[in-house]
């Protein structure tokens, strides 16, 4: 495996920065977060003595566990979605050559240029009442009414998510597939596999490291998402980083917003690591050694 | 920070930062920035809308000098950023409702005060504060802490086109809650003001002391209603984009959303609700730690001014605290505005501050999560 | 078969071409790329055509050319210094996120302690949502009382949220990286530097430029962590938030046609600028 005289320890180190920047960053401000949610809010700030009344109301009251479930859900759907809808386009940015390629990867990322805000804003006057689409398909008569339920619906977030977030998922699964040796394939050609079977025994596991990190991203951010369900939800489409959100922007309840934000975290990465045992995640996400 | 903001921008300017040295040094530029501007500019949060326009050169004349509005999101967020660990220093004039960020700011007990008293002979037109926002001046002690400056109301903000103006269900809050026109109504996402809404139409004569088993009645009230209605809404170009592209015909509106609409030639209006308008004040005052103190009391003292008072509810649709403000008004135009409320013919509300306003936010995350 | 088994022995073992038998599947993967990036451009039109729509309400009826919010935009400083800001701060903190991002993967190639819990910690940026990032370093930063700005808080925050992305993008690409060439290199006597150099930069430069102008973007979009802590200076991004919070401003979608078309722009000379391999 490896020789003895390579200095593996040493290597290791390149790691440190990186370690210490996100100890201070990461770690130290959920440290913060986390004390923060054992305190109150009074009329005159925050008052520091040590409660679990935050975590009394979150349990007690059904209603965040309920939003903290259809989040989840939600989620997990769009992250599905995503990945059906972003793995064949990466696998055909990965396909192309040169130029082409170049071009390509360009305009894939330009409409991410124009600001989640407005990209996010804009399937409003899309989707709405009088908006593009209902108004196109009224004047060629397909319809009579508007259709209302194309915004302000469940449904309307998760195309929202996706349109924002799809990036995310095509960029690390392009670029697991675009290192992928075609020597791999014309060999598997060679010994008389058909397509469909080069892609799922040599294709399909080879890109799993760029399908795993993309698809923990997009759950990650679907889980947090707030904007994009504030602006299209409606009152259908709520999520939980909208009323997480709320205590902060509204009702000045930090400490309630910490520890909600706390029970996200700790939800989701517990479900992650209870998933990532079942696929040996690491190993997975390591990648294969050829 | 505004001498390095006018830096060259550009290429130059990324190619001089990408040299390690030009990273330091720009850190120590924007902190050393930091107190070069103190001088010649204050920070300050308000409504965008306050500011906007004419009114700009206004206080700026006043202030003589620059004015950095950061971005406003609400009053509880002006009083979370003056709350939050330095935040007594971070700013120099903040205006936020007077009714919430009273007890905040003044603190349990004399001594506390978060804020800076402010020397009122430095303010002349102090005195044109009008009668009926005396209430909203904070003082303690013989000092002044906080004065009301600007003062607005919500109310149903509706479509001409869609509801008409002399149907008497139009000029009351009914419009909100039942079914007439289901399907094309917008709340506002705030646990205050949505209660006390439907507190008053549901014919509660003090809504803001509602509690126990009465809110929950108006909480279920809410909840059962809530299929009537198309979205909630929480940013006021939200709201302005809901009635601009037609998409309800009325929804929970403050003012600016209302003088947005006005100004751009919508046929929209707000109505007079046979139960009140629901009224508020918003009141200036000055962080503890702030260096700019005369800068910032100039700023009062002009908004209270003529200049100032006269043109704020042409250019945001908010009104004058000041005597000064509606003087040289038509009846007519009293009226349309809103003056009518401080002569009692057009009947309001204030919206207060209720004591179990943490209920009041439970009950309403019920609400959105039903 | 046999033909193909000749084109696939005499062709260029790094390009994924297509062998002919595979035109029909390659027909259908294009036309659904073709699909997709119709719906990623849908809206992209309809933000050009409201760009120049003569009307107060962003949104349909299409009322009349105008370019009057063109005009606006593009004299009004305010906008112009947002926009410079973003892109300085985009590209700082991309770089920055890129070469720590690029040292964490090259030391997760060896095993140390703690590697596992590292690996948790690097998910936190992204789990924590937003809203709540930009409260908690609100928090942080004033008791610290590290003060407000864009090359202060804001470059911290964005490279602490780019940081992991970054990771995430080289990591895989990184990883599976056949160290046979690297020991032979060093059994021969190259120090890690040349290493380093020559022989592990080349190949996987593109995905270090991928990561940067993915960190970038996520930089440059990045408002609801920034927010709070930016102080009175803008961002695009919050000053767009600024304008769909106060006004309903009809160039906003101008707006966004300036900041897409100033960044394309910006990564064209980029590509111009950057010597070509292969």
């Amino acid at each position: 495996m490896r020789s003895p005289a390579v200095p593996g320890s040493r290597q290791a180190l390149l790691a440190l920065p990186g370690a210490l920047w996100l100890l201070t960053f990461a770690v130290l401000p959920l440290g913060f977060l986390v004390v923060m949610s054992f305190w109150t809010t009074t009329i005159f700030g925050l008052s520091t003595e040590f409660t679990l009344d935050n975590y009394a109301t979150i349990f007690s009251d059904s209603v965040y566990l309920t939003i903290l479930a259809k989040t989840i859900r939600m989620a997990l759907i769009t992250t599905v979605l995503t990945l059906l809808f972003s793995y064949p386009v990466a696998y055909f940015l990965a396909g192309l050559s040169g130029r082409s390629k170049a071009v390509c990867l360009l305009l894939l990322f330009m409409p991410f240029w124009s600001s989640y805000v407005v990209r996010t804003f804009l399937w409003l006057p899309m989707l709405g009442r009088n908006g593009l689409l209902n108004t196109l398909l009224m004047k060629i008569g397909a319809i009579d009414e508007p259709i209302d339920v194309l915004l302000f619906s469940e449904g309307t977030v998760h195309l929202g998510l996706i349109y924002v977030y799809s990036l995310f998922m095509i960029l690390p699964i392009y670029l697991s597939l675009d290192r992928l040796d075609q020597r791999l394939i014309e060999a598997a050609a060679d010994l008389g596999a058909g397509p469909f079977n080069t892609f799922r025994r040599i294709v399909l596991p080879l890109s799993m490291p760029g399908v795993l990190s993309g698809s923990v991203m997009v759950f990650l951010l679907a889980c947090g998402a707030y904007v994009t369900p504030q602006l299209l939800g409606g009152t259908a489409g709520v999520m939980f980083g909208n009323i997480i959100a709320a205590q902060y922007l509204n009702t000045n309840n930090w400490p309630l917003g910490a520890a909600l934000s706390v029970v996200l975290v700790l939800v989701v990465l517990a479900g992650m690591f209870l998933v990532g045992r079942k696929a040996k995640m690491e190993e997975i996400f390591v990648g294969g050694q050829h | 920070m505004s001498k390095f903001s006018s830096a060259p921008s550009g290429p130059s300017r990324r190619m001089f930062l990408r040299t390690g040295a030009g990273l330091g040094a720009a850190a120590g530029l924007g902190l050393w920035g930091t107190t070069a501007q103190a001088a010649a500019s204050i920070d300050v949060v308000m409504v965008n809308a306050a500011i906007s326009g004419p009114l700009r050169s206004v206080l700026e004349g006043a202030s003589g000098g620059k004015i950095n509005d950061a971005p406003w999101q609400s009053t509880t967020d002006v009083v979370s950023r003056l709350t939050a660990p330095g935040g007594t220093g971070r700013y120099d004039l903040l205006i936020a409702g007077s009714d919430f960020v009273r007890k905040p700011i003044m603190g349990p007990r004399p001594g506390s005060e978060l804020v800076l008293p402010l020397d009122t002979a430095k303010m002349p037109n102090f005195g044109q504060v009008a009668d009926a926002f005396k209430k909203d001046v904070a003082d303690r002690d013989g000092k002044v802490y906080m004065v009301p400056v600007f003062w607005g109301f919500d109310s149903v903000i509706y479509n001409t086109e869609q509801m008409p103006e002399s149907d008497p269900f139009t000029q009351s809050w009914a419009p909100l809650f039942e079914d007439k026109y289901a399907g094309r109504i917008a709340w506002y996402d705030a646990a205050h003001q949505m209660i006390m809404a439907a507190g008053l139409h549901l014919g509660n004569p003090k809504p803001e002391d509602l509690d126990g088993k009465d809110l929950d009645e108006v909480v279920r009230f809410l909840i059962s209603r809530k299929k009537n209605i198309r979205t909630i809404w929480s940013t006021f170009a939200q709201g302005t984009n809901l009635l601009a592209t037609g998409e309800v015909a009325c929804l929970y509106g403050p003012i600016p959303v209302r003088a947005e609409l006005q100004r751009k030639g919508f046929k929209i209006t707000n109505a007079w609700p046979k139960e009140g308008v629901l009224s508020f004040a918003h009141s200036a005052f000055v962080p503890r730690d702030s260096k700019n103190l005369e800068a910032s009391q100039a700023v009062i003292n002009a908004m209270l001014g003529k200049d100032y008072a006269s043109q704020v509810t042409k250019a945001s649709g908010y009104l004058s605290t000041s005597n000064l403000g509606s003087q040289d008004f038509s009846p007519e135009e009293r009226k349309r505005f809103g003056y009518g409320v401080l002569d009692g013919s057009t009947k309001h509300h204030g919206l207060g501050f209720p004591p179990a306003i943490a209920k009041w936010i439970e009950g309403w995350n019920r609400v959105k999560s039903a | 078969m046999s033909d193909a088994v000749l084109q696939a022995g005499t062709r260029p073992a790094r390009s994924f071409a297509w062998p002919r038998a595979e035109r029909l599947r390659k027909g259908l993967l294009c036309a659904y790329a073709g699909l997709f990036f119709l719906f990623l451009y849908a809206p992209i039109g309809l933000l050009l055509v409201l760009s120049v729509n003569d009307s107060e309400v962003i949104g349909l009826p299409f009322k009349g050319t105008t370019s009057r919010w063109y005009a606006y935009v593009l004299t009004t400083p305010e906008l112009i210094r947002a926009l410079a800001n973003s892109f300085a701060l985009g590209f700082v903190s991309a770089g920055i996120a890129t070469a720590i991002a690029l040292m964490m993967a090259m030391g997760f190639r060896r095993e140390f302690p703690l590697k596992g819990l590292l690996m948790k910690i690097v998910l936190l940026p992204i789990l924590i949502p937003g809203i709540v990032g930009s409260a908690v370093f609100l928090v942080f930063f004033g008791y610290l009382e590290i003060p407000f700005g864009l090359w202060t808080t804001a470059l911290m925050v964005h490279i602490t949220w780019a940081l992991p992305f970054a990771f995430l993008t080289i990591f895989p690409r990184l990883h599976g990286f056949d160290r046979g060439l690297e020991e032979a290199a060093m059994d021969l006597g190259a120090t890690p530097i040349v290493v380093f150099r020559r022989i592990l930069l080349p190949i996987i430069r593109p995905g270090i430029v991928a990561t940067f102008l993915f960190a970038f973007t996520l930089s440059f979009d990045e408002f609801v962590r920034t927010f709070l802590v930016i102080g009175t200076q803008r961002t695009i991004p919050v000053h767009l938030w600024t304008l769909i919070i106060d006004q309903m401003a009809p160039f906003l979608p101008a707006v966004g046609v300036v900041i897409m078309a100033v960044s394309v722009s910006v990564s064209l000379i980029g590509f111009a600028l950057t010597p070509k391999e292969k």
